[in-house]
């Protein structure tokens, strides 16, 4: 199968968004901030994108220590409605302050969410995160039970993540999605699994592949080939057209053909643009995905402000991803390097979706 | 080419919604309970890898083919004007006075 390729108006529509875009990038407006509140988890999937080089039993940041952010460089600078905090771990749930911080920026004026693995969202927990003003939440559902268990390398976690997801449902209001990583033992089922998804009352739904970082790198069972990519693309794009699930890619790399196609907008890694994230250890960077070397300060001894308005330039000035592959690429104009995420430590590009579908 | 002018293309060729999107913003409020949104235009919210989606309570919907949705209806220019859906021709058109636009700048900067 090929992939599909670019036609005119798709062409015109990218060189048209990227005089946008850059517009973007100009403005370096903060819209969304995690805050990597524990590395500690009760699971331990073998795709987790954490950085496996931190150590484990690095201390959860103090709550106190956020707020602190918050109050004195984050507010004063932005408008807080604007702007969305994302709990990010580890496993948020495994923090008992988790309703105080939640309680504690809604109070500021900020909107909330968290990505979870649903192993300990109760219904009780889940209402007690939701008057504290949770506005939305991921689960991770990655497929069957076989398959979910296997990844999550755990017996209980593909019911754990059901019933999650349906005392989520049961929430009026609250905005969710179900995540999935595609991998190839579901890549043969994944028609099965979306109809069991819709019969659960799914109604969103994002796909991510496994990237070479982590404990991922190392597992050949979790990495999709060229043709099962481009067939998830198609399926992506067939499932959107039905219209009977949200579905979308996840933010992942330049998708060439199937830009605008399998995601709701063009491609682009707003990583340090218009996402911030503060780390467990104080680090200051874009996104949490991206590794840790890319950190621009550190909280205990940086202002999280100056660091953000003056020493994101490699995140917001791509010009160096242009080595390697990516020099002579006649797509680099919209794709500019690819996701930060997938940059290792050299700055070298550890994978590319765009040739993964040529 | 102003952002009105590009948004106002993209339109055209039913790619505005992959550009910028409407979204909600939240009204402050010292009650713990979920705040209330209303409406704004915005640059796109993009599905972060280890994101959330933005909290605005949408669910499924169809997803047109682009071309029928440009074909829906004319589409309003920053100057008043209605305009229709763009041929593959004007496409390629645009495209290359995009082009000679860049080459020109390009060349400016050069010297």
């Amino acid at each position: 199968m090929k992939g599909k390729r670019l036609g005119i108006r798709k062409h015109l529509g990218l060189k048209l968004f990227k005089g946008l875009y850059d517009g973007v990038v100009e403005r370096h407006e903060l819209r969304t901030l995690f805050w990597e509140c524990t590395l500690r988890c009760n699971l331990k999937c073998r795709h987790c994108g954490s950085d496996c080089r931190v150590d484990v039993s690095e201390a959860d940041m103090p709550l106190a220590d956020f707020l602190k952010v918050l109050d004195e460089e984050v507010t004063p600078n932005v408008d807080p409605a604007k702007v969305l905090i994302i709990f990010s771990g580890g496993e948020v749930l495994v923090r008992k302050d988790l309703e105080e911080a939640g309680r504690e920026v809604t109070k500021r004026g900020y909107m909330w969410g968290m990505v979870t693995n649903g192993m300990s969202l109760s219904r009780e927990r889940l209402h007690s995160l939701v008057a504290a003003g949770l506005r939305s939440v991921s689960v991770s559902f990655d497929g069957f039970e076989d398959v979910h268990n296997y990844i999550r390398q755990n017996p209980d976690s593909f019911e754990r993540a059901r019933q999650a997801v349906a005392h989520i449902r049961e929430i009026k209001g609250l905005t969710y999605d179900v995540i999935t990583c595609a991998t190839p033992a579901i890549m043969e089922r994944l028609d099965e699994w979306k109809e069991f998804l819709i019969s659960e009352g799914i109604e969103r739904w994002r796909i991510f592949s496994v990237f070479p970082a982590g404990r991922a790198k190392r597992d050949e069972t979790l990495h999709l080939n060229p043709e099962q990519f481009r067939t998830l693309m198609e399926f992506i794009r067939k499932t959107r057209k039905e219209g009977r699930i949200n579905l979308s890619y996840a933010c992942e790399g330049f998708l060439g053909g199937y830009e605008t196609e399998v995601r709701d907008n063009f491609y682009m890694c707003t990583a340090g643009v218009t996402v911030a994230s503060i780390r467990v250890n104080g680090d200051i960077s874009g996104c949490t995905s991206v590794r840790g070397n890319y950190a621009q300060g550190n909280i205990y001894k940086d202002r999280f402000w100056d660091v953000w308005q003056n020493r994101f330039t490699p995140f917001r000035d791509r010009e160096w991803t242009k080595q390697d592959e990516c020099a002579d690429c006649k797509v680099w104009e919209f794709c500019r390097g690819g996701g930060m995420h997938l940059r290792d430590d050299q700055g070298k590009l550890m994978y590319c979706h765009y040739n993964m579908l040529r | 080419m102003n952002a009105k002018w590009k948004i106002a293309i993209l339109a055209m060729l039913g790619l505005s919604t992959a550009a910028c999107c409407s979204t909600k913003k939240a009204k402050k409020s010292e009650d713990p309970k979920p705040v209330e949104v209303e409406d704004q235009m915005d640059d796109p919210r993009i599905m972060l890898m280890y994101g959330v989606p933005f909290p605005d309570g949408q669910v499924a919907r169809p997803v047109e083919d682009v071309v029928t949705e440009a074909e829906a209806g004319g589409v309003p220019f920053p100057d008043g004007r209605v305009a229709h859906p763009i041929t593959e021709e004007e496409a390629q058109k645009v495209l290359e006075e995009i082009k000679a636009e860049e080459a020109k700048r390009a060349a400016e900067q050069a010297e």
